[in-house]
C-alpha cells in the first residue's frame, strides 16, 4: 500500500496533476470504474513482477506467491477493445504455462527468412479485415483461379 | 402390490397437509395391513407406521410447533442460503480473469491447423495426401500439380474447420511436419466461410505462429 502512495506522488511530481489524470487515462485507469476485469488485474499487478513487454505493447506479470494457476497474466495494450487473440506467438506459450521460457527467449526461435506480423482476430469487425478463401468474391487475388480449357473449334 | 399403492396414496395424503382425512386413511390403511401383512415386505409398512406415529407426536409437541412457525415466518432457510452466497463471494476464487489470466495448454495441444516451412522458406507439403486419406471427417482436399521447377506441390490445399474433429492424425501422418495442429485456440469466427481454410490462411498461419510451434516440437523431440 505504502509502496503504490508513493508511485502516485512519484508520478504527480514528474508530470504535476494535469499530467498525472493523463496518465491514469493512458493507463486505463478511468476505465477500471466500469470494467471489473480490468480493475481486477491492476490491482494484481501491485507487487508483481513485470517479466516482459512484447512489441505491441502488452505487458506480462509474473508473481510466484499469488493462487497457483494464476500467477502469469497480461495486460494489454489496448485497454478498451483487449482481445485474447492481441497476445503474439512468442508470448502465448509463457502465458499459457506451456514452456517456461519467456517470449524475449523465444524470439531466438523465429524464423529468419520468412514469417508475418502477428494479428489479432478481427472477426466480426467488417469485410476489410477477415480472410476471405480462393475463390471469395471478395478475396481480390482470385480472378484468375478458373482452369478450364476453353473448346477451340475445329478448323475446317 | 396394492398394499404398496395404497401406502403411497396414504402418505400423499399426508404430505398434502390434511391430518383428519390421513387419520381415516390411515385407520382403513391399518385394516388393509392386517390383512396384507403376511407377506416379507411387511418390515417396510412397519417402518412406515414408526415414522407417522412420530410425525404425529412432534405436531403435538409445542416447542416443535414453535420451532417451525419461527422457520415459516423468519424465513431462516432464505438466510442459511444468503449466508453461502456470501461465504462463497469472500472465499478464494476457482475461475480464472480469462482474457488477462489463460489456463494451461500442453505443448502437444491440437488447435488450429497450420502448414509449416523449411528454414528457407519453401514450403514443407510435398501433396502426398496421407491426411487427406487419414482424415476421419474427410475435412482435408488436396490437389496436386508438377510445379515449374519439376517438383511435386499442392495447388489447392483446403481445410473445412467446421468439420474437422481436432484428433490430429494429420499431423501424425505427415512425413514432412508440413501440416501440424498449433496452439492457437482463438480463432473463432463470425460466419462459417471464414472458417474454410485455404491453402494461403494455412501457410499465413504457419508463417504466423512459427515460433511457438518450433519451442512446441523442440521440447517434446524426445517424446517423438
Amino acid at each position: 500500500m505504502v509502496s503504490v502512495v508513493r508511485g502516485v506522488l512519484k508520478v504527480i511530481n514528474e508530470k504535476g496533476v494535469g499530467g498525472f489524470i493523463k496518465h491514469l487515462r493512458e493507463e486505463g485507469y478511468t476505465k477500471c470504474l466500469l470494467d471489473g476485469n480490468l480493475l481486477q488485474t491492476k490491482l494484481h499487478n501491485i507487487g508483481a513482477t513485470l517479466v516482459g513487454v512484447d512489441k505491441f505493447g502488452n505487458q506480462y506479470y509474473e508473481k510466484l506467491d499469488v493462487q497457483y494457476g494464476r500467477h502469469r497474466w497480461v495486460e494489454y495494450a489496448e485497454k478498451g477493445r483487449y482481445n485474447a487473440s492481441q497476445v503474439p506467438a512468442e508470448w502465448h506459450g509463457w502465458l499459457h504455462y506451456v514452456t517456461d521460457h519467456t517470449g524475449d527467449e523465444l524470439l531466438m526461435l523465429k524464423p529468419k527468412r520468412y514469417g508475418v506480423e502477428h494479428r489479432e482476430n478481427f472477426s466480426g469487425e467488417g469485410d476489410a479485415y477477415i480472410y476471405h478463401s480462393k475463390g471469395h468474391a471478395l478475396n481480390p487475388g482470385q480472378r484468375d483461379w478458373t482452369r478450364y480449357q476453353p473448346w477451340q473449334p475445329a478448323k475446317p | 402390490m396394492a398394499a404398496r399403492i395404497m401406502a403411497q396414496r396414504a402418505l400423499q395424503v399426508l404430505r398434502a397437509g390434511q391430518p383428519a382425512q390421513a387419520r381415516q386413511s390411515s385407520l382403513v390403511l391399518k385394516n388393509h395391513w392386517q390383512s396384507f401383512n403376511s407377506g416379507s415386505s411387511s418390515s417396510k409398512f412397519k417402518d412406515d407406521e414408526e415414522k407417522e406415529k412420530l410425525a404425529k407426536e412432534i405436531a403435538k409437541d409445542w416447542s416443535a410447533v414453535l420451532e417451525r412457525s419461527v422457520n415459516t415466518l423468519f424465513l431462516t432457510e432464505m438466510v442459511r442460503g444468503l449466508m453461502l452466497t456470501l461465504k462463497y463471494f469472500f472465499e478464494r476464487k476457482v475461475t480464472i480473469n480469462y482474457p488477462f489470466e489463460k489456463g494451461p495448454l500442453s505443448p502437444r495441444f491440437r488447435g488450429e491447423h497450420a502448414l509449416r516451412r523449411y528454414p528457407t522458406g519453401e514450403e514443407r507439403c510435398i501433396a502426398c495426401k496421407l491426411c487427406e486419406a487419414i482424415c476421419p471427417a474427410q475435412a482435408i482436399t488436396i490437389e496436386a500439380e508438377e510445379r515449374e521447377d519439376g517438383s511435386r506441390r499442392t495447388t489447392r490445399y483446403d481445410i473445412d474447420m467446421t468439420k474437422c474433429i481436432y484428433c490430429g492424425f494429420c499431423q501424425e501422418a505427415c512425413p514432412v511436419d508440413a501440416i501440424v495442429e498449433g496452439p492457437n485456440f482463438e480463432f473463432a469466427t463470425e460466419t462459417h466461410e471464414e472458417l474454410l481454410y485455404d491453402k494461403e490462411k494455412l501457410l499465413e498461419n504457419g508463417d504466423r505462429w512459427e515460433t511457438e510451434i518450433a519451442e512446441n516440437l523442440r521440447s517434446e523431440r524426445l517424446f517423438r
